[in-house]
């Protein structure tokens, strides 16, 4: 499955900077001061001894898990076993329900828009499943020059994007320096009124002092996805000699970041290289021992699905390649287990799936407007550049027509970031989402960045819409539930009328 | 990163400035770039915009509820012991 032999060639550079890196790496394992919370065994016992649920041990969770939103109590891992191995429709049905039931309680009906972007593609790591493998020859790697970060943030603002998460590969033209060099790239281009409030990361995992950096330009949330939490599946699929080999280095990468200051951390999973059951409970321990050591649980959950990536044969033949039907139980399982997560689904999905799921499965963000391609949004009318990209997305429409769907759905479409400029972060944040009303914030800056957005970027029937039906919906929500900031939100809505931006709560 | 026992002193801060001038919520926060980082408050949100000013170079408090002027100079000569053994540690030593 993998390849460590002739097509895995570094340069002396690379091979140094790794070999360097790697040296660290494994004497941070050796006297690293946690212990792994992922149990093999327990893992699998608990999927064995609960094949078959009966039909009132699956309600009771469905029950639990709706008690449990206003706490921001998570499920149990037998709780998970259970939902994982349910099988009759109707109970699914149940589940459905009660995820978007558990979405609507704590977040309100808005989905928060955002986009990735990739701005390197260089990786001294040869993960099996990834296009940006370092033995891939059919990739054209680079990496962004300050200049052609400052093209992408434009053509990326010219649309409306507001929030982004920016993706670096584990290479030396690409480390936690270029990182900072970058993030602070991005927040000092503006075009125009347009300009990125919030810039998240995903990328490898770091040391504390290196953390620390990245955390001093001023992130929003750092994510580092385990792939898989197989222990075996993770030996396979990533070479021993790589940084990226190094399972206990990244399953603990999270709980570093935390170390280093930065205290929205989030976690995910390539479904389709194990096992999906086992994968969900992997991402239960893992957010139980941040909750235990931090106090402060996952600000998001992602669960990107193994899609086709060029020279890539493992997208496409791996046994355990999720169907649409249990990707959606996925989705909607992380809803029930840890009701106050973020849930992020991405454009590897098709429109159809991803309308689906947005209900089904309690999702409170998404990307939209997506190139996936290294330099890819400055080339916005090619939907795909192969040869540039770590896989390919399926949901290739344009942010106007994006949020024309979510508008015709009856969602609120938002680009909020107050959040962390108002320093709900961390253990401020936290029992905001955890008690559930966190929704006052979102409803009432979700608003507002979309009247902006309506305003500013709009085409005509989008604007029509959100005018005409979603802002008034939303502020009819809002004088319900808190008429306090209702009356500001008006306030506000007429002063953006007037040409002010970026006002929020 | 602040030492625990900044943290805890911060903490008294806060819950003391909220109850003194009977506000809902009070938070300290770290300055960084658009960030503002929480670090540790006293009290609930009110669901509003909280105010803000800054009592230092890296250190801003945010508060739900309403201050007079006078009161925030008072809170700034309360917070300003503090500061520069504060200000020493979220100074961040940049290796960039």
């Amino acid at each position: 499955m993998i390849d460590e032999g002739a097509t895995y060639m570094l340069s002396p550079h690379e091979e140094r900077w790794r070999n360097e890196r790697l040296a660290r790496v494994m004497k941070w394992q050796a006297a690293m001061p946690y212990k792994s919370f992922i149990d093999d065994r327990q893992i699998q016992a608990l999927l064995e001894d609960n094949t078959q649920p009966e039909t009132k041990e699956t309600l009771a969770v469905i029950e639990k898990a709706r008690a449990n939103t206003p706490k921001g109590i998570m499920l149990a891992p037998r709780d998970v076993a259970v939902l994982a191995n349910t099988k009759d429709p109707e109970l699914w049905e149940a589940l459905f329900e009660t995820a978007d039931w558990i979405k609507q309680k704590v977040y309100g009906n808005r989905i928060v828009l955002f986009a990735p972007l990739y701005v390197s593609s260089p990786c001294v790591n040869n993960c099996a499943y990834c296009g940006f493998r370092h033995g891939n020859r059919s990739i054209r790697t680079r990496t962004l020059s300050m200049d052609e970060i400052e093209q992408e943030i434009k053509a990326l603002v010219d649309v409306g994007h507001k929030r982004l998460i920016v993706v670096y590969g584990e290479h030396p033209s690409s480390d936690y320096r270029y990182m900072c060099k970058s993030i602070q790239k991005v927040y000092a281009t503006r075009n125009g009124t347009g300009e990125i409030r919030r810039v998240n990361i995903n990328a490898a995992p770091l040391f504390t002092d290196e953390y620390e950096e990245v955390h001093s330009v001023g992130i929003g949330t750092y994510q580092v996805f385990q792939e898989t939490y197989h222990y075996d599946t993770y030996r396979r699929v990533h070479p021993s000699n790589t940084l990226k080999g190094q399972y206990l280095w990244r399953l603990f990468g999270l709980h570093r970041a935390l170390e280093g200051g930065i205290d929205d951390v989030a976690i995910g999973v390539l479904f389709g290289l194990y096992d999906w059951r086992y994968e969900l409970l992997g991402l239960l321990c893992h957010a139980m021992s941040l909750e235990k050591e931090f106090g402060i649980g996952p600000h998001t959950i992602s669960y990107p699905r193994m899609v086709s990536a060029l020279s890539t044969p493992l997208t496409t033949t791996s046994p355990y390649l999720v169907n649409n039907k249990n990707f959606a139980k996925i989705v909607a399982i992380v809803r029930l287990m840890c009701p106050y997560t973020g849930s992020i689904l991405t454009a590897r999905e098709t429109p159809p799936l991803r309308r689906e799921i947005i209900r089904k499965g309690g999702v409170s963000q998404m990307d939209a407007g997506t190139r996936i391609a290294v330099g890819g949004y400055a080339e916005m009318k090619r939907e795909h550049i192969p040869e540039k990209e770590q896989f390919q997305i399926t949901d290739t429409r344009s942010l106007d027509d994006f949020i024309y769907d979510l508008c015709e759905n009856g969602y609120l479409p938002s680009f909020c970031t107050a959040g962390y400029r108002e320093g709900r972060t961390g253990a401020n944040f936290m029992p905001l989402a955890k008690h559930a009303t966190v929704k006052n914030f979102c409803i009432a800056n979700g608003i507002l960045t979309f009247k902006e957005y309506l305003l500013d970027y709009a085409s005509p029937k989008t604007r029509e819409i959100g005018t005409t039906v979603i802002i008034p919906t939303y502020l009819r929500w809002l004088n319900e539930h808190v008429p306090v900031l209702a009356s500001r939100v008006r306030k506000h809505l007429k002063d953006e009328e007037e040409n002010q931006r970026d006002l929020h709560f | 990163m602040i030492a625990k026992t900044t943290k805890q002193r911060l903490g008294e801060l806060a819950r003391q400035i909220c109850i003194e001038n009977n506000l809902s919520q009070v938070y300290f926060v770290q300055v960084l770039g658009s960030r503002r980082h929480y670090l540790i408050g006293f009290g609930k949100t009110l669901f509003s915009k909280p105010e803000h000013m800054a009592v230092g170079k890296h250190l801003a408090l945010f508060w739900h509820g309403s201050l007079s002027k006078s009161k925030r100079e008072q809170i700034r000569n309360i917070v300003e012991p503090f500061l520069d053994a504060l200000e020493q540690e979220l100074q961040h030593k940049s290796r960039l």
